[in-house]
């Protein structure tokens, strides 16, 4: 199946009043000035950083007169991240927004399981587990 | 173009009013939703076949079924033209998604038991396990993370544990994750992997404090970025606890990602997001994540197990040798050869789940998901027979004290981890 047009480019496609989770990146503090810090002060660092920047966004969605595009702004969280389901229009706004450093779609994903008892043995395997 | 599914999409408003139905009611509603002809009407004019449900598929190559109850349209066509159009009927309330053949390899083939065949040791002599055993070491004061499909609890593996347990959602608010006790895997993955770490009687390191998300869903198979992230911020902030704050942490992920299951929009963002996560995991905490690196034979390696910051794990047989599935080969990140390092990952007997007379049931399964809490285990014994060791040292350390295996060339790294 030819990865153009199989569904597999659902971002590209979709209407731009649509509704779609993206992934912002954010600004966050310097390796430097968190090399003193311990884990938990590290983790309280990194979270007030990403609840400042969030805070900081919500206002500014409401002052650019946006919220109407905006379903869902997440949580904050250590990963100086932040999910936003927004249409593709005010995805592309967001990106502009101060603390913001980047935007990527972020739509749920299959991943593997790598369990093998399915899979075909190899041959030599398969030879050498024969009773002989 | 091949076939491809659409899914009603409810809005919140919608998704809201019906769950505020009595169940009896919400049926109902359900039930009035199903008379539907416009679209399938439109899809007809753009020359699509409909099909009933009961009816066999004709070999006609352009057609649709419409599953009514489910909500869903299946659409099969090889025309791109005939597809774009019936997208874009399609579109406006339904989630579209490709229908991929899963090749999940879910585990028929293995020995199921109804009661956990005695054996005098689940682990043999090399792996050092009985030798932590008989020194009293069995990981007490580390920390595991497991991200995987959840884990059954009450088996009788796990029932005595204490197990933070937290279940993150698909839209992961705050009042939507529950920090419950683990009940969500109906896949056995989670179970069987959780067990292989700190199972009572089958488990490398029963001591370790278990912190178990489930962040998989067990029939889809799905996760996304957000609840990978939501999970393991949860399991960061176990830190501000004094008593977690200097606790060697290790992080196990029994699993992988294909690229041909991910949009293509999406691959960049889901690889740099890894990437980015790992790097805080162990550049700000000193976190060890140890990854399966696949199942896909020599020449295919699979992230985020290639990921430098990884401890990659493939697989070998009780005997020693590379099992026939274990990937191996360059990362495509470093261009150093994977895996890192080997553990046992053929036919290894842990916890399945229970039936229905509460019955706990125990599986042989294979994989490098397997080898993976093998090593998370091992690790965990490492770290808990040497205080203040953990993150890049604690992979050091195994990576020194690995058991080289002669002639095998670079499909198990070091050698077979174990505890010296």
């Amino acid at each position: 199946m030819s990865r153009e047009g199989s569904g597999q480019n659902r971002y590209r496609y979709r209407a731009e009043s649509e509704m779609l989770t993206y992934m912002l990146t954010l600004e966050r503090p310097s390796p430097e000035q968190l090399i003193n810090y311990g884990r938990a002060q590290k983790y309280a660092a990194l979270k007030s950083s990403a609840r400042a920047i969030r805070d900081q966004l919500m206002v500014w969605i409401q002052e650019q007169g946006l919220a109407g595009g905006v379903a869902r702004v997440g949580e904050p969280t250590v990963f100086n991240t932040l999910f936003v389901t927004s249409t593709r229009g005010v995805a592309r706004r967001l990106s502009h927004a101060p603390g913001v450093v980047g935007i990527r779609p972020a739509d749920e994903f299959k991943v593997d399981l790598f369990d093998a008892d399915e899979l075909p043995p190899a041959e030599e395997d398969a030879e050498s587990d024969s009773p002989d | 173009m091949g076939k491809f599914i659409a899914v009603r999409r409810r809005s919140r408003a919608e998704q809201l009013r019906l769950e505020a139905l009595p169940y009896e009611d919400r049926r109902l509603r359900i039930m009035q939703e199903v008379p539907e002809t416009t679209r399938s009407e439109a899809l007809q004019r753009i020359g699509l076949q409909k099909v009933e449900p009961e009816e066999r598929a004709p070999d006609e190559e352009n057609k649709f079924q419409r599953l009514g109850y489910a909500g869903v349209y299946v659409v099969e066509t090889h025309d791109a033209d005939k597809a774009q159009q019936a997208r874009e009927v399609l579109e406006p309330e339904y989630h579209i998604m490709p229908d991929i053949d899963m090749g999940l390899p879910w585990a028929t083939q293995s020995h199921v038991y109804e009661r956990r065949p005695r054996r005098d040791s689940y682990w043999p002599e090399e792996s050092g396990v009985a030798e932590a055993r008989a020194r009293g070491i069995t990981g007490k004061g580390v920390l595991v993370g497991i991200l995987d499909t959840g884990c059954d609890a009450d088996h009788l593996e796990l029932r005595d544990k204490e197990i933070d347990f937290c279940y993150v959602p698909l839209k992961p608010t705050p009042e939507a994750v529950r920090t419950v006790r683990g009940f969500d895997d109906t896949n056995g993955h989670g179970t069987h992997v959780t067990s292989i770490v700190a199972g009572k009687n089958v488990g490398v390191a029963p001591g370790v404090d278990l912190m178990v998300a489930s962040v998989i869903e067990s029939e889809t198979v799905k996760t996304s970025l957000e609840r990978v992230i939501v999970a393991l911020d949860w399991m960061l902030s176990q830190f501000q606890l004094d008593s977690n704050a200097d606790k060697a942490t290790i992080l196990n992920l029994s699993l992988g990602f294909r690229q041909d299951w991910i949009e293509v929009t999406q691959i960049e963002s889901v690889l740099d997001g890894m990437k980015l996560l790992l790097s805080t995991l162990v550049v700000d905490f000193d976190v060890l994540p140890v990854v399966a690196i696949g199942n896909d034979g020599p020449g295919t390696v699979r992230a985020p197990g290639y990921f430098p910051e990884c401890l990659s794990v493939g697989a070998v047989g009780f005997d020693l040798e590379p099992a026939w599935f274990s990937s191996s080969g360059l990362s495509p990140v470093t261009g150093e050869p994977e895996p890192d390092i080997a553990g046992y990952g053929v036919r290894v007997l842990a916890a399945l789940e229970r039936d229905a007379q509460r019955r706990s049931l125990y599986a042989e399964k294979s994989g490098t998901s397997m080898a993976t809490p093998y090593v998370t285990g091992i690790a965990a014994l490492v770290a808990a027979a040497n205080p203040g060791l953990q993150g890049a040292r604690l992979r050091q350390h195994l990576l020194d004290h690995a058991l080289r295996l002669d002639g095998v060339g670079e499909r198990v790294g070091a050698g077979l981890a174990r505890f010296t």
